[in-house]
């Protein structure tokens, strides 16, 4: 898919803008602080209704504002072109595609992917096991509806479950919710052992890519417990249960699993160079992409905050030779990108929550 | 305003579906625009809350001890279709396709929200269903998660051993389903296609 134009009106710093995008190289210059990440936060939202970087959606609203607007004009494979429309109010949100008005927001969520790049991303090696979950999540979610569904009835049992636990209620009541969590956890647990393999295939093929050594990328599904059968997970839900009483919540499932990620069977957060770290993210976020279209056969577009601009010379050639054409991508940086890139940017630059295309 | 305006106002918010700013426009309305309707308004009140009460056996709303539906001889009392609110059974009735009884629970189970077993109209089903007149058990809760919950929890605690047969409607919805949404086709075939259910 492509973003051919985008429209804000007071979002976070940015009073109003309306910008044309021609070709598919966008690049966003200047200083920190002027309003450059915030143009990247706005293109993607338009893919899940979240922000990539605030968990409180009202800090998005400019400040002294009721609400903060986007309207997007998309262009892709499936449809001739969409204008979505996004307003943020303090009591929720409203999106409206082609003036029709979207009540359930799972209908939307995944209909326009994007993948984001930032140095956050390095988290994804080096911080905790609910990153990495949020993120294939996140990827699992966008390419397979159900398993959005299945997630978010999971989490809602498993809220009223601990609620019981916290209540010490009898075991009556745990079990008319340990039910319906069991069977959610055996589906997420389906989606997770199919699709990680399939996830894995496109990262050792973007990392040989991105890469200059030649080493074997892995990544692996740590299931926290293998919730095979649905039997098999109520009977640990039942052993658990006093344990998970006096710790008033519940200690396994899938909400615990992780990924294993690693470089040639070594674990790359304790072993990786910062070189090969780097490879692996951007490698990461290549497969995402991949793994996203081999599904919907909607190519995600790439938002890249700050990562371009850090790589070296051969990973950056390598990056665009992996990315492939036709691919929108959306980057920002401090200094405009040089031209023996061989890339035609179309470059703007941002000051003070303004922006200005450059000649 | 006055205190006893705000007073007025406070009782008034606490309805549900009332913000403030309904509660205030409701009060302003009874008081200083229309103060002809609010001798009928406190009538109609004061006699719904002597007469109306939940009817003993089934909890649906009734003036007597017991509803039209429960001493109506014609209906078949094998059959008891569990609902979780009165608005379902009137959605249900009005549909034409079930001629037992019912029972109102009157909620869901929701251990978020603070509701257990004791605050549900459990403790009469399972005196109904001990009398042993009722063969069948059609669970007409939605389909959301905490409808799923109150059927596995009905089926395990209240019809345990007694020897039944215990159906759940079918939906021609997604799931997080509400009956109350449901048109009259969809809901006559709901209840035609209701399947035997399987915890
Ligand atoms: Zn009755």
């Amino acid at each position: 898919m492509r973003i051919s134009r985008l429209r804000l009106q007071t979002f976070r710093n940015i009073s109003f803008v309306d910008l044309s995008f021609s070709g598919d190289i966008h690049f966003f210059s200047g200083k920190n602080a002027q309003g450059k990440t915030n143009l990247l936060e706005a293109l993607g939202m338009v893919s899940a209704l979240r922000s990539f970087r605030a968990h409180d959606i009202n800090t998005i609203i400019k400040q002294g504002d009721r609400q903060a607007q986007m309207v997007y004009n998309i262009e892709g494979v499936g449809f001739k072109s969409a204008e979505v429309s996004i307003n943020l109010k303090k009591k929720g949100k409203e999106i409206e595609v082609d003036g029709e008005r979207i009540s359930r927001f799972r209908d939307f969520i995944g209909s326009f992917p994007t993948v984001v790049m930032s140095s956050h991303d390095i988290q994804l090696l080096r911080g905790s096991p609910g990153v990495r979950r949020q993120w294939l999540n996140l990827v699992l979610a966008s390419s397979n509806q159900s398993y959005y569904d299945n997630l978010r009835d999971y989490h809602r049992l498993l809220a009223e479950r601990n609620s019981l636990l916290k209540k010490f209620a009898g075991s009556n009541e745990m079990k008319a919710f340990e039910a319906g969590l069991a069977d959610k956890a055996v589906r997420l647990f389906k989606v997770r052992s199919d699709e990680i393999p399939r996830l894995q295939r496109h990262l050792k093929d973007a990392y040989l890519q991105i890469s200059p050594e030649d080493e074997n990328v892995k990544m692996a599904y740590k299931p926290d417990f293998e919730a095979i059968s649905r039997e098999g997970y109520l009977k640990q839900l039942e052993k658990s249960r006093e344990k998970d009483r006096i710790l008033k919540s519940t200690q396994h499932g899938p909400h615990r699993d992780d990924l294993d990620l690693g470089l040639e069977g070594r674990k790359a957060r304790d072993f990786g160079s910062e070189g090969q770290q780097r490879s692996l993210m951007i490698a990461l976020k290549i497969a995402q992409s991949r793994f996203v279209e081999e599904s919907n056969g909607i190519s995600p577009v790439l938002l890249a905050d700050d990562v371009l601009c850090e790589l070296d010379d051969l990973r950056k050639s390598n990056f665009w030779h992996a990315l492939g054409k036709g691919v929108q991508v959306f980057a920002t940086g401090t200094e405009i990108p040089n031209e023996d890139d061989g890339k035609k940017w179309q470059v703007f630059t941002v000051r003070d929550g303004t922006f200005t295309e450059a000649d | 305003m006055t205190p006893t305006f705000d007073h007025l106002v406070k009782q008034l918010k606490k309805l549900p579906g009332l913000g403030f700013r309904s509660a205030e426009r409701i009060a302003l309305n009874v008081l200083v625009e229309k103060p002809e309707n609010l001798t009928n308004l406190v009538e109609a009140l004061e006699s719904a809350r002597l007469q109306v009460k939940r009817c003993s056996q089934c909890g649906n709303l009734s003036e007597e001890e017991i509803c039209d539906i429960c001493s109506d001889e014609r209906r078949d009392v094998g059959l008891i279709c569990v609902v979780e609110q009165v608005p379902d059974l009137v959605a249900i009735e009005s549909s034409g396709s079930f001629k037992g009884q019912y029972h109102v629970l009157h909620g869901k189970l929701s251990p978020i929200k603070g509701v257990g077993p004791s605050e549900l109209n459990l403790e009469s089903l399972e005196k109904r269903i001990s009398q042993g007149q009722c063969f069948e058990i059609v669970l007409a809760l939605g389909n959301d998660i905490e409808g799923e919950a109150t059927c596995h929890y009905i089926v395990d605690t209240i019809v345990d051993e007694h020897p039944l047969k215990v159906t759940r409607i079918g939906f021609g919805l997604p799931s997080g389903g509400n009956i109350l949404y449901a048109d009259q086709i969809t809901l006559k075939s709901a209840m035609d296609g209701r399947r035997s259910y399987e915890s």
